[in-house]
This record gives structure tokens, C-alpha cells and sequence, in this order.
């Protein structure tokens, strides 16, 4: 009976809260997940042009991701009217634009067309429909 | 009489075992066992460039105060041509003090970066925590 009094101490004192708890190392204490989008399926409405000597202010509406926000930045086309050439756009409507509209300086004389396409990142969305064609006189 | 050393030994033998469950230490215990902490979360919407919010809840398992000295987040990749190296999140830098039974929340910065190619639309990109606590 004394071994089993020994025994029935230790076990005891093996079961006393707290044991092992003071600091701890846990292994894999839970799971979650990270989200993300795509863009809009939907391509933006057509944007609209006006001419001021050879500036050309573009303007278009937001476009929106599934959840409701806007997306972050725009790419600016700029094409020739009469054969359709892709040109390149000039500064402060080049590369991605994060606002709703853009004046593109110095644009030649010429007869031109504008589309938008969403970007967020390296992510492009659907390309608009070209704008009513903006012409720039001498 | 001779009944009594018999029981003894069985009440032994039984309290033998529920020490040794107990002393395989938390984290690491038998399957009717939860650890002390557990962590869960996440965030959605992400997008090349975009930064977010990762919202974490931190459950305290145990029946005594418990203070949260480090929180790891591992990433796993999303998916063909979508790994985590696309996304960076904050370190955990914080003391996190949680209630018995009781549970926190915390926030870690995350951001997508700009380069995630179209493979990572509509990625989910599975974490795993593990979080060290100690008792207060």
C-alpha cells in the first residue's frame, strides 16, 4: 500500500493545474485564408473628350469591382479617328491613372479617339468602347 | 478485503494515464485536449497594389489569463502560378493580453503586390497560425 500511497502522489502532483502551463510554444494554433478579386467583367463606359488648344481633357466614370469599389487606376488609349492606330499618350494621361480624368498635353493636330481600360497592379480589365472622336486644330 | 488493493490499482492506473495525456504539454496533446490558444482570421478583396487589414481573433482556451508573446502567419501558395511570395504580411509585434475562456482581436497589415500576375484573380491563399502565449 506504500508504493501504491508513492504512485497515487505522483500521479497527483503530475495532474496539479499550471503543470507545463508557465510558458508554451504551441504548434499550429489555427487556420484562415487570404481573398482576392478579379476585375469587373463589364467594360466602362466610353469616355468623353474635350479640347482646349492642343489639351485634351478625358473624363470617365469609375468603374467597380464586384464588392463595390472603385478600381485603383485607369490605362489611357489614345487612337487615330481615320485609321484606327494605336498612338502614344502623352503626359499626365500616360501609364496608370489613378483618377477619373486626365488632361493630355501637347496633342497633335489631328482628329483622335480615346478608350480606358480598369488596372489595378499588373491586372487589366476590359477596354472601353471609343469616345466620340476629339479633334485638335492647328 | 482482498477487493481493495485491486481498486487501488485500477484508480492507479487510470489517474497514471490522465497524467501522462496532461503531460504531453498543450499543443502537442491527445485528441480530447484543446490547445490554449487558437487563432483564426482572414481578410478578402485583395488586389494587385491594394493593402488590407487581416483581422485576427485570438481564443483563450485555458481557465487562467494568457498573454500572447509572438504570432506567426504563414502563407501558402494559392494556387499554379499564384504563390505567396505575391503577398507580404506585417509582423505580429504586439503583448496581447487574453481573458480566461476568453478571446482578442488584432490586426495585421497585408498587402498584395503590384506585380501578382492574373493568375492570383480570385485566389485564396490558405494561413496557418501559431501563436506562443504564456499564463499571466
Amino acid at each position: 500500500m506504500k508504493a501504491a500511497c508513492v504512485l497515487f502522489a505522483a500521479a497527483g502532483a503530475l495532474l496539479l493545474p499550471g503543470h507545463g502551463d508557465a510558458a508554451w510554444s504551441v504548434g499550429r494554433s489555427g487556420t484562415g485564408a487570404i481573398g482576392s478579386k478579379t476585375m469587373p467583367a463589364a467594360a466602362p463606359a466610353a469616355p468623353t473628350g474635350s479640347v482646349s488648344s492642343h489639351d485634351v481633357t478625358v473624363s470617365w466614370s469609375a468603374s467597380k469591382f464586384a464588392d463595390g469599389t472603385n478600381v485603383p487606376s485607369y490605362i489611357v488609349k489614345r487612337y487615330d479617328a481615320i485609321t484606327n492606330a494605336l498612338q502614344t499618350t502623352l503626359s499626365a494621361c500616360s501609364g496608370n491613372v489613378g483618377a477619373t480624368s486626365c488632361v493630355e498635353h501637347g496633342v497633335p493636330t489631328g482628329s483622335w479617339k480615346y478608350t480606358v481600360t480598369p488596372a489595378a497592379g499588373v491586372w487589366r480589365g476590359t477596354e472601353s468602347a471609343k469616345s466620340a472622336t476629339v479633334i485638335v486644330l492647328i | 478485503m482482498r477487493l481493495l488493493p485491486a481498486v487501488a490499482a485500477f484508480a492507479l492506473a487510470a489517474l497514471l494515464v490522465v497524467a501522462l495525456v496532461q503531460s504531453r504539454g498543450p499543443g502537442r496533446a491527445g485528441p480530447r485536449v484543446r490547445p490554449p490558444l487558437k487563432v483564426t482570421g482572414g481578410v478578402r478583396y485583395l488586389y494587385p497594389g491594394a493593402r488590407r487589414r487581416l483581422s485576427l481573433v485570438v481564443w483563450n482556451n485555458r481557465g487562467f489569463r494568457i498573454r500572447v508573446v509572438s504570432l506567426t502567419v504563414r502563407v501558402r501558395n494559392a494556387k499554379r502560378g499564384c504563390g505567396r511570395r505575391y503577398l507580404k504580411v506585417a509582423r505580429f509585434h504586439r503583448s496581447l493580453l487574453v481573458a480566461p475562456h476568453g478571446f482578442r482581436t488584432t490586426e495585421l497589415r497585408v498587402t498584395m503586390l503590384p506585380s501578382a500576375p492574373d493568375a492570383c484573380k480570385r485566389a485564396v491563399f490558405p494561413l496557418r497560425f501559431t501563436a506562443r502565449g504564456r499564463r499571466a
